[in-house]
C-alpha cells in the first residue's frame, strides 16, 4: 500500500509526521515489516529525532550554524534554497522505520521529523509499507 | 527479487548521478511495487538525493564538508591518511545508503531528484554500489 500524505510548512519549520505514519501503518494493516518514508524535495529532510522540548530548534540551530544561509555558494537562487541543498544532502532525504506488532519501533522518546530547509511551502511525503516474509 | 552489483569508476571529489543504473536494475528485476535498496560497499564514497539537475549544488555540498571536516593530521585513527579519514567522516555525515520505493517499476523520486555517489576518497577508484529490488 502506497500513500501521499500532504502538509504545509512554515519558513525553516519542522513538522512531526509520527502520528500521521502511525495511522497509515494501521491503514495498511501492515504487522511485522518496514515502512519507507520518501521525502521528494531538494530543500527539505526527514529523521528521526528526540521528542524532548526544545530538540527540534536546537537541531535547526545548529544545522543553520554548519550550514549558514550565505552568498557564497555556487547555486545561486537564494541563500536559504542553496544552503537548503546542502542541508538535505547531508541530513537525507528517506527513512526506513521498522514496524514491529502494528506499531512504529521508533521508542517512546522519539518522533519522525520532517525538516523544512526554506519554506514556507506546500510539501509531501511518499509512505509505502513493506511487509515481512515469515 | 534482484541483488546487483554496479562498479563506477570515480575521481576524487567528483559526483555521478547514478539514477538511470539503478533504474535499469530495477527494470530488470522485473519488480512493479516494492522498495529497492541502494548502499555503496565502501567507506569512502557517499549517496544522496539531491537535485540532479544542480551541479552547483554538488560543489557546494562538498566545500561545505571540506570546511566542516577538514583534512587534518591529528584525528583519532592514525593507521591511515588524514585524506582517508576525512574522506569517511565526510561518507559518514552524508551517509552511503538509501532505500528508495519503487512503484509501477520505477523508481519513485522528486521531479528534480537523483540519487548521487559522491566520491570522498582516492582517484580512479572501482567503486562498488549494491543494489536489491524487491
Amino acid at each position: 500500500m502506497y500513500k501521499t500524505i500532504k502538509f504545509n510548512t512554515e519558513f525553516n519549520g519542522v513538522v512531526d509526521l509520527t502520528e500521521q505514519i502511525r495511522s497509515y501503518v494501521k491503514e495498511s494493516g501492515l504487522e511485522n515489516g518496514f515502512v519507507i518514508i520518501h521525502d521528494p524535495h531538494t530543500t527539505a529532510s526527514i529523521g528521526l529525532g528526540s521528542k524532548q522540548e526544545g530538540f527540534t530548534e536546537d537541531f535547526m540551530l545548529e544545522l543553520d550554524k554548519m550550514f549558514p544561509a550565505t552568498n557564497f555558494y555556487r547555486h545561486v537562487e537564494t541563500p536559504f534554497d542553496a544552503a537548503g541543498h546542502v542541508k538535505t544532502a547531508i541530513v537525507g532525504a528517506n527513512l526506513s522505520v521498522i514496524v514491529k506488532d502494528g506499531d512504529l519501533l521508533i521508542g517512546d522518546d522519539k518522533a519522525i521529523y520532517f525538516y523544512e530547509w526554506d519554506g514556507p511551502r506546500m510539501r509531501k511525503v511518499y509512505v509505502k509499507a513493506v511487509k515481512g516474509v515469515k | 527479487m534482484l541483488i546487483d552489483t554496479l562498479t563506477f569508476k570515480t575521481e576524487y571529489e567528483r559526483c555521478y548521478d547514478i539514477t538511470a543504473d539503478v533504474q535499469a536494475l530495477v527494470e530488470k528485476s522485473g519488480v512493479k511495487d516494492g522498495v529497492c535498496v541502494v548502499t555503496a560497499r565502501d567507506y569512502c564514497v557517499g549517496l544522496g538525493l539531491p537535485s540532479k539537475y544542480d551541479k552547483k549544488g554538488w560543489l557546494d555540498t562538498a566545500d561545505d564538508m571540506h570546511r566542516l571536516i577538514a583534512d587534518r593530521v591529528d584525528f583519532k585513527n592514525q593507521s591511515c591518511s588524514p585524506y582517508e579519514e576525512a574522506a569517511k567522516l565526510r561518507t559518514a555525515f552524508m551517509g552511503n545508503h538509501s532505500d528508495i520505493i519503487v512503484r509501477d517499476g520505477v523508481l519513485v523520486l522528486g521531479n528534480s531528484q537523483g540519487l548521487l555517489l559522491h566520491e570522498f576518497g582516492k582517484d580512479g577508484a572501482d567503486r562498488l554500489i549494491d543494489v536489491c529490488v524487491m
